[in-house]
């Protein structure tokens, strides 16, 4: 019976930890104006494989280039030359791919790293929560949106309540038992004015083997030996 | 038995007003704007005409360059700077790598982190405000990166 309780306290915690799968493909486009009017497009694939944790990019446009994380590790590989580095702060834990597979994207990992919640109010059809960070840091609160239990957006704040950054997921595609956001809405405020981004995947796959030995043949061996590694 | 279930309860009972306490006390939450809650997508899609039509094109034919994309009639200038760069910052190219692919969790990583260095917190920043890949290539093509 101690068990049983013990088990039904713990239950909603095994349910928010629950694994979706380890694969992502998908086909991207981002398109960007700068504060000053500057326009930029890219176009590539991502591939995401959580088995063996690494994120990786195939660009096709405006250049060719691939470029992976493996952890602490990136590997950018353009004009036939590769370049190996690598960041103790980087996790592919926190990449929005991992975060979607292991169902975590609802609040982003931000209860995770230490944000407390100080507000919660509805708004017409959705629910706006307010996040603050307890320590010392460069920015106020964080607000994150949603709608129908999904994470419609998030913004940044200064400190006395310029928005810094500004995200909203639009166009949930339904791949599997996967919701992904299609779309990506993004307003950066920088000092010299605000850039605008817009991220769209397309021909999303979740925990679709097909591809991958095509995938890894990009590689040469020893990098393939690196990125397939099972050992971290 | 009976005990343990009442205790149980209790300590249920307890655990949920705390998170409630924790959940609707509000210390100094700002108002916020009509307009960060509800993303207006006509407009904002507006302004990126032209590039979407460049995107149409290149997806529909394939095109792999820049210089494709003008024979083909497109006359977008695709900027591949860096000019938010201050002159004397030693860029960090993972970590405006990690603000163009993972924005957010970039955001937690190095804007969160005390440990990190002005010069990393403004790479990431120019990540995210770049947020293209030409400029790592800009970057990669310019120097090696230190480590």
């Amino acid at each position: 019976m101690r068990i049983l309780l013990n088990l039904l306290v713990l239950l909603p915690f095994f349910i928010s930890a629950q694994s979706l799968g380890d694969r992502v493909e998908a086909e991207y486009s981002i398109k960007e104006i700068g504060y000053d009017g500057k326009q930029s497009l890219v176009v590539g694939k991502v591939f995401f494989d959580g088995r063996n944790k690494t994120l990786t990019h195939t660009q096709s446009f405006p250049s060719e280039n691939l470029f992976t994380f493996r952890d602490s590790t990136i590997l950018l590989v353009s004009d036939d030359s590769v370049v190996m580095g690598s960041s103790s702060a980087l996790s592919i834990e926190l990449s929005i791919y991992n975060l979607i597979l292991e169902n975590r994207v609802s609040d982003l990992g931000l209860r995770e790293k230490g944000f407390k919640l100080i507000n919660v109010e509805n708004e017409g059809d959705k629910v706006v929560s307010q996040w603050v960070y307890p320590g010392k840091v460069d920015f106020g609160t964080i607000m994150t949106i949603h709608k129908a239990g999904y994470l419609e957006g998030l913004v940044f704040y200064d400190q006395v309540g310029n928005a810094l950054l500004k995200q909203y997921f639009k166009d949930y595609q339904k791949i599997g038992t996967v919701f992904f956001p299609s779309k990506i809405y993004e307003s950066t405020f920088t000092p010299q004015g605000e850039n605008r981004k817009i991220t769209t995947h397309r021909n999303i796959k979740v925990n679709d083997y097909s591809d991958e030995d095509n995938f890894y043949s990009l590689f040469s061996n020893a990098y393939n030996r690196l990125i397939r590694s099972t050992e971290n | 038995m009976k005990k343990f279930l009442l205790k149980s309860i209790s300590l249920s009972l307890v655990a949920l007003i705390l998170t409630t306490q924790t959940v609707f006390a509000i210390p100094n939450a700002p108002a916020v704007a009509d307009e960060d809650i509800d993303l207006d997508v006509d407009q904002f899609e507006e302004v990126f005409q032209e590039l979407s039509a460049l995107e149409e094109a290149v997806l529909a034919n394939e095109i792999t360059s820049g210089e494709e994309a003008i024979d083909m009639g497109f006359e977008i200038e695709l900027f591949a700077g860096l000019d938010a760069v201050e002159a004397d910052l030693e860029f960090d190219w993972p970590a405006a790598l990690w603000g163009f692919l993972c924005c957010p969790i970039g955001f937690f990583v190095y804007v969160t982190n005390k440990n990190r260095t002005k010069d990393e917190k403004t790479s990431y920043w120019i990540g995210v405000a770049a947020g293209t890949v030409v400029n790592i290539i800009y970057v990669a093509a310019v120097g090696t990166p230190d480590f």
